[in-house]
């Protein structure tokens, strides 16, 4: 088995005459043009337009822009067998189908399936109720595990660390806009961050412990902001995006009987000889610096692609308190009295103005223009970055929160999953059904 | 209803101890409050809280993070999740803990 890293979730598995793609993220800026690889993927002479089409399958973990990336996904044919996990709802399938793929086997979670020359893959499903999936390949004698993004339940952990993992791709960094962009008090901000980032790296320790590869690469991340304004989100003591080499340092430290390995974009593993390095060698630079350089050379392109983001349009207002007004009225009562908020949008721009989102409205409004005094959640936004979300030209609210182009608020403070549910997926029967399990 | 008896001198200061009985997996805490139990079970993603640490007062769960108050079993990041609490009595040198 031979497997080629590229960045974030995306693994070329060669195994017994096949080859596997994971969540091929290939262009920079995703998240309107926020994220970038950990070292920028063109400079490894990597691009959708260059990189070998002659793959048998493409695995597709999750929605998110840096695992299914349209501009990278339309360089491949339609017609290769597109695997991905058979999700409680079919927005996933959709969002794949939409891209073109007709080709798309969906896996129920943890079915084991043969795709010849004694090749198998396993795919299993987040324990959360946002999609995700983790991909278990084998052949070869070998193992592969590549966790993407995804929060695994304990027992499915517990089943992967019978298997004789060979070599595993794990998710390390964080990958979200918690604590960064809530409007705590920096000294606030700063130890919040601290105890995410221990948590996060203890984490990884945990799921290693459990699971029992030989060998393990911290994967998934982190991502890059090059944004010249908002570097301060990759330091260590403002942002969550880890640095790999801490991630190898708290596995020796943990003293796991595992091997740490570090792998940059290209560089690959073969089960018979170990690590091959291909990436450029400024790709192991200490990794502030690399993020200044990098910022240097991508500022131009930031600015010109920011400058080129369509306005948003006249009809702002009334789309957004339709969008709203539906979608809260098409909730159960059980969904809206465990989301229990009170929403304040607060849009900037031309386009901008406030309103309250009222999840313990009676209805049938529950959307009305201006803050309340007692709003429990508030997002800031620009005009032109909510209004694709209102058309429908995009479909995953959460982007917006991962463009980090946002500043929240929270009272109390504390984590109101339901209304990130609703956020995520709004689907009123998902959601009625993750809440009404006992 | 099955029940467990242990002795209070088993269980240390603020060190989650995990006990199998019966099929059923344990967590029990002493704390300078007291004694609880609860299923050893985050209600995250169910990874067992006993292997987790407690910092500052607080059990932190190993998997994800997730904390809860170490007496009542409530998540502090989320008030939706409670780990289960277990039916615990402190007599003597001893603690006898039931659960359905």
């Amino acid at each position: 088995m031979r497997v080629t890293y590229f960045g974030q979730a995306c693994t070329l598995i060669e195994v017994a005459g096949k080859k596997i793609l994971t969540d091929p993220w290939l262009t920079e800026g995703a998240y309107f043009s926020t994220w970038f690889h950990t070292h920028l993927i063109a400079e490894a002479g990597v691009t959708p337009e260059t990189f070998p089409k002659d793959i048998d399958y493409l695995f597709l973990s999750h929605e998110h822009q840096d695992h299914v990336d349209p501009a990278t996904l339309r360089h491949f044919s339609p017609q290769i067998p597109v695997l991905i996990c058979k999700f409680v709802t079919a927005k996933f399938r959709r969002h794949v189908e939409g891209l073109g793929f007709h080709n798309i086997r969906e896996i129920p979670t943890g079915q084991r399936v043969e795709l010849g020359n004694e090749v198998a893959v396993t795919i299993l499903s987040s324990a959360e109720y946002t999609n995700d999936a983790a991909l278990l390949v084998e052949g070869d004698g070998c193992r592969l595990l590549n966790e993407t993004d995804c929060k695994l339940s304990y027992p499915d952990l517990e089943r992967l660390g019978q298997q004789d993992i060979d070599i595993g791709f794990y998710m390390f960094s964080g990958a979200n806009w918690y604590p960064m962009m809530y409007d705590y008090p920096d000294e606030v901000k700063r130890a919040l961050v601290s105890r995410r980032r221990r948590s996060l790296l203890r984490s990884l320790v945990q799921r290693v412990k459990v699971t029992n590869p030989r060998v393990v690469v911290p994967a998934a991340g982190p991502c890059t902001i090059l944004d010249p304004d908002r570097l301060w989100l990759n330091s260590e003591d403002r942002g969550i995006f880890i640095d790999p080499e801490e991630a190898v340092a708290a596995l020796k430290a943990a003293q796991v009987p595992v091997e740490p390995l570090y792998m940059a974009a290209t560089d690959a593993w073969d089960s018979r000889s170990g690590l091959e390095r291909w990436a450029p060698a400024a790709f192991r630079m200490p990794r502030q610096d690399y993020i200044h350089a990098a910022s240097e050379r991508m500022a131009a392109q930031i600015r010109l692609r920011r400058a080129a983001e369509p306005p948003a349009g006249s009809d702002l207002p009334q789309r957004l308190m339709a969008y709203f007004n539906t979608l809260v009225a098409a909730q159960t009562p059980l969904v809206r009295r465990r989301i229990h908020a009170k929403l304040a949008l607060v849009v900037t721009g031309r386009q901008g103005g406030s309103w309250t989102v009222d999840f313990t409205s009676t209805g049938p409004e529950y959307i009305y223009e201006g803050l309340v005094s007692d709003w429990t959640y508030r997002i800031e936004v620009e005009d032109k970055l909510l209004y694709p979300f209102l058309t429908g030209q995009m479909h995953f609210f959460e982007d917006l929160l991962l463009s980090l182009r946002i500043r929240l608020a929270r009272r109390p403070d504390e984590y109101n999953e339901a209304l990130y549910h609703f956020l995520y997926d709004p689907d009123p029967e998902r959601l009625h059904n993750w809440y009404a399990m006992p | 209803m099955p029940c467990l008896e242990i002795k209070l001198d088993d269980i240390p200061l603020e060190i989650p101890v995990r006990l199998k009985h019966d099929g059923a997996a344990i967590v029990v805490i002493q704390t300078r409050n007291g004694v609880s139990a609860f299923h050893d079970r985050c209600p995250h993603a169910q990874w067992p809280v006993s292997d987790g640490e407690i910092v500052d007062g607080i059990l932190v769960c190993p998997g994800h993070g997730w904390q809860f108050n170490m007496n009542t079993g409530q998540c502090l990041n989320s008030p939706t999740y409670q780990l289960k609490p277990l039916s615990v009595v402190v007599y003597n040198d001893s603690i006898h803990i039931e659960w359905e």
